[in-house]
């Protein structure tokens, strides 16, 4: 059940991207994806042939309140008319009948390319924009006279901006086109349900605003084009030009600060809505449209981006994982910006990305616990080893004859590489052996186990400690590779208490003379360390135990022992600890010894193994 | 703390490796990777310079004793050279390596295998 359970998660990933795709779980975050695609694309060409008449504050100021006169409309339709122009498109409504109809009626009806448009509410009914009422229309007057009429309406998403709107709106079995489809479909000569327009009958069609607003398409005050033609009329010089307005779609509407006609959408924070049905109709004569990928290829590129980064995620490091996972995620970015840029097309960003960190973290927490879990396996057996390698060494023995001994070990892990071993030989002698295998841990404690047991078989054998040391260096050879072991070995006579040694590449023994107080090093090492040569012959050294005096037999650890700093314990510290402590019982050397050394390790980690021997004649 | 390591080749075929920082069980097998890198080179000699070495543990010995171990095999002499005084001390104390492979100089250590050189191709003749 266990080993099936990483499965099972991933086969729940995989429904919940196919709800989510298809639910739209995460819509509201892939359309702040999509307007940061649209931001960061190039401003698009537009048709020159669309232009705006604004509507603005120099308008309203030069001409009146809004709403204005509807003669001005009408002096707008002649002049344009008469000038050339292609389509006259207006984004107002004309809901309410008013005074000046006749006039713009008869000046609709001479230009014979005037556009209304039309508000519905909407309800969308099985997928469609299906219109319950009028909003806003055309009054009756203005009926006849128009051109065509198209719809205003756009969808406006829950963070308030406006990204789609519906290409066609149904009412009364008729259905009616956008205002700015409507006005293309003509320019290009065709009826728009000629047209193919990739478009969502549920979503509608992507507005494809070429950029910001004052950065796109021509902009026309309303009131420059009403005096310009005031100014021909009188024959002075006019500030626009007004054959420019030959065979061009004018899209009119009201642009001016503080009234209501704006809306947010990708590229501007306030954007006109007449800008919205030019773009509409800039899109269909441009052919350039925006399409969202369908559902089944966007579930298919989310279980492309989780798949890659899940095998990213197991078979590569933590590191070169992230590494690869980001540099994914973001080609994934370039590409679809590449992609929207090019082609028009975009797919979703934020939950492919999201899927992708989401593995990484999630199979990185797994590998975390992993290791953990193996951590704490790992240490259970190591104490497991250290106990083992404890119950190898000999048991304090308390009293020898007249000598006390006293053996302490404190490895730097749980295991370690150095040993002692006390060797019983006969009714009078005993040998004592220190050693430290170089290296650390599991490997050292393993070299360890096979030199005490080949030391304990030879030691019964050779009672010269140069001897032993000989052959045992001889044995352990073939099995060392380049790692050795420094050893001293003494062996004690407890007829006369004197005492004979010999040291394979081990630091000198500390002899701590009662009698005359002074501390001195005995038994260095005549040669090289345990399993480098074969056959050598080691130095034996003499010595004689008075009464009081003390042996320290100790392994490199002391002396190698670091503080924060990395500044040593050195042998010269050692000596002179040692020095004030020759009237202490070995107790009381351990001990103070012992607190020297943590005193100078302080919160530094114990470096290597600390080992000592030691020996005192009461 | 870490090792560096940096080569120079000889115009006579002899490679100086200049060790800096600490030889210690977290270091040694970059000693051991990078010197049997240089011996499959077949190099004249090999010339360790200790002169920026801080520390050498037992485990860094051993990585001494194993690359000295590939130098014989391949022929190629290995010698110590410029060895600060504490880790002449552990030297003098542990006496792992033999006492004609290690030099206070490296023109003594440059003399030595020349000489050893010049006796390789007298025997060859």
């Amino acid at each position: 059940m266990k080993k099936f359970f990483p499965y099972f998660l991933v086969v729940l990933w995989l429904i919940f991207i196919v709800i989510s795709v298809c639910a739209g779980i995460f819509e509201f975050q892939e359309m702040l994806a999509y307007d940061f695609l649209l931001r960061h694309r190039p401003t698009q060409q537009v048709n020159p042939e669309i232009v705006i008449i604004e509507i603005s504050d120099d308008t309203l100021k030069g001409l009146g309140r809004w709403p204005l006169p509807r003669d001005y409309h009408a002096d707008l339709i002649e002049i344009l008319s008469k000038n050339g122009c292609r389509s006259i498109v207006f984004d107002i409504l004309f809901s309410e009948p008013s005074g000046a109809d006749v006039r713009l009626e008869l000046a609709m009806k001479e230009s014979g390319r005037v556009y209304l448009p039309f508000a519905f509410r909407l309800e969308n009914k099985r997928g469609e924009a299906v219109a319950q009422e009028v909003l806003g229309g055309v009054t009756d007057t203005l009926k006849s006279a128009v051109y065509g009429v198209g719809h205003i309406n756009i969808f406006v998403d829950n963070d308030g901006k406006s990204r789609r709107l519906p290409l066609w709106v149904k009412r009364n079995d008729q259905s009616w086109p956008a205002l700015g489809f409507l006005a293309a479909a003509h320019y290009l000569g065709k009826e728009p349900a000629s047209i193919a327009v990739p478009f969502d009958l549920r979503t509608g069609i992507w507005v494809n605003y070429p950029g910001a607003w004052l950065k796109t398409f021509r902009h026309f005050s309303y009131l420059d084009i009403i005096q310009s033609a005031a100014a021909a009329k009188k024959g002075e010089v006019p500030r626009l030009e007004l054959s420019l307005f030959r065979n061009k779609i004018c899209f009119i509407g009201l642009t001016a600060a503080g009234t209501s006609d704006f809306r947010a959408n990708p590229v501007d924070p306030v954007y006109p809505m007449v800008g919205t049905q030019a773009s509409i109709c800039n899109s269909i004569l441009q052919g350039a449209y925006i399409r969202r990928l369908g559902n089944f290829l966007r579930v298919l590129i989310n279980f492309m981006l989780f798949f890659i980064g899940l095998w990213l995620a197991l078979k590569l490091a933590p590191l070169v994982a992230f590494a690869c996972s980001f540099l994914l995620a973001a080609g994934y970015i370039f590409t679809a910006q590449v992609l929207f840029n090019i082609r028009g097309v975009f797919y979703d960003i934020f939950f492919p990305v999201s899927s992708l960190i989401f593995v990484y973290s999630g199979v990185l927490l797994v590998k975390f616990f992993r290791e953990v879990q193996a951590r704490r396996l790992m240490e259970k057996e190591l104490e497991i080893a250290a106990q083992i390698q404890r119950n190898f060494l000999p048991a304090d023995l308390g009293d020898l004859g007249e000598l006390k001994l006293r053996l302490f070990l404190q490895p730097a892990k749980f295991v370690g590489g150095d040993f002692y071993d006390v060797i019983l030989l006969d009714e009078h002698r005993f040998g004592i052996f220190i050693a430290d295998v170089s290296g650390k841990g599991i490997s050292a404690a393993l070299i360890m186990a096979k030199a005490i047991s080949l030391l304990r078989i030879l030691a019964r054998d050779a009672l010269d400690p140069g001897k032993l040391l000989s052959v045992l260096s001889s044995h352990l050879k073939s099995d060392l590779d380049s790692r050795f072991i420094t050893g001293q070995y003494l062996i004690i006579d407890l007829r006369d208490y004197s005492f004979i040694g010999a040291s394979a590449g081990h630091p000198p023994l500390i002899f701590l003379s009662r009698g005359s107080g002074r501390i001195e090093e005995l038994i260095p090492a005549s040669g090289p360390p345990l399993g480098l040569v074969d056959n050598f012959s080691y130095t034996v050294v003499k010595g004689q135990f008075l009464p009081g005096d003390k042996i320290f037999m100790y392994t490199d650890g002391w002396i190698e022992a670091r503080d924060s700093q990395g500044k040593e314990f050195g042998a010269l510290r050692l000596k002179e600890v040692l020095s004030r402590l020759t009237d202490q019982g070995i107790d009381n050397l351990l001990a103070a010894l012992k607190q020297a050394y943590e005193a100078h390790r302080a919160r530094a980690l114990q470096h290597d193994d600390l080992t000592a021997v030691i020996l005192e004649r009461k | 703390m870490a090792l560096k390591i940096s080569v120079m080749s000889k115009d006579d075929g002899v490679v100086i490796l200049c060790l800096v920082g600490s030889l210690d069980t977290e270091t040694h097998t970059e000693l051991e990777v990078r010197g049997r890198k240089e011996l499959d080179k077949s190099p004249k000699g090999m010339i360790l310079d200790f002169k920026s070495l801080d520390y050498i543990s037992s485990m860094g010995i051993s990585a001494l004793l194993l690359l000295q171990k590939q130098a014989q095999v391949r022929g190629v002499s290995l010698v110590v050279t410029n060895i600060p005084p504490q880790i002449d001390e552990v030297f003098k104390i542990v006496k792992a390596l033999p006492q004609e492979s290690i030099f206070a100089s490296m023109e003594e250590a440059d003399r030595y295998l020349l000489g050893i050189q010049k006796k390789i191709k007298e025997d060859q003749q």
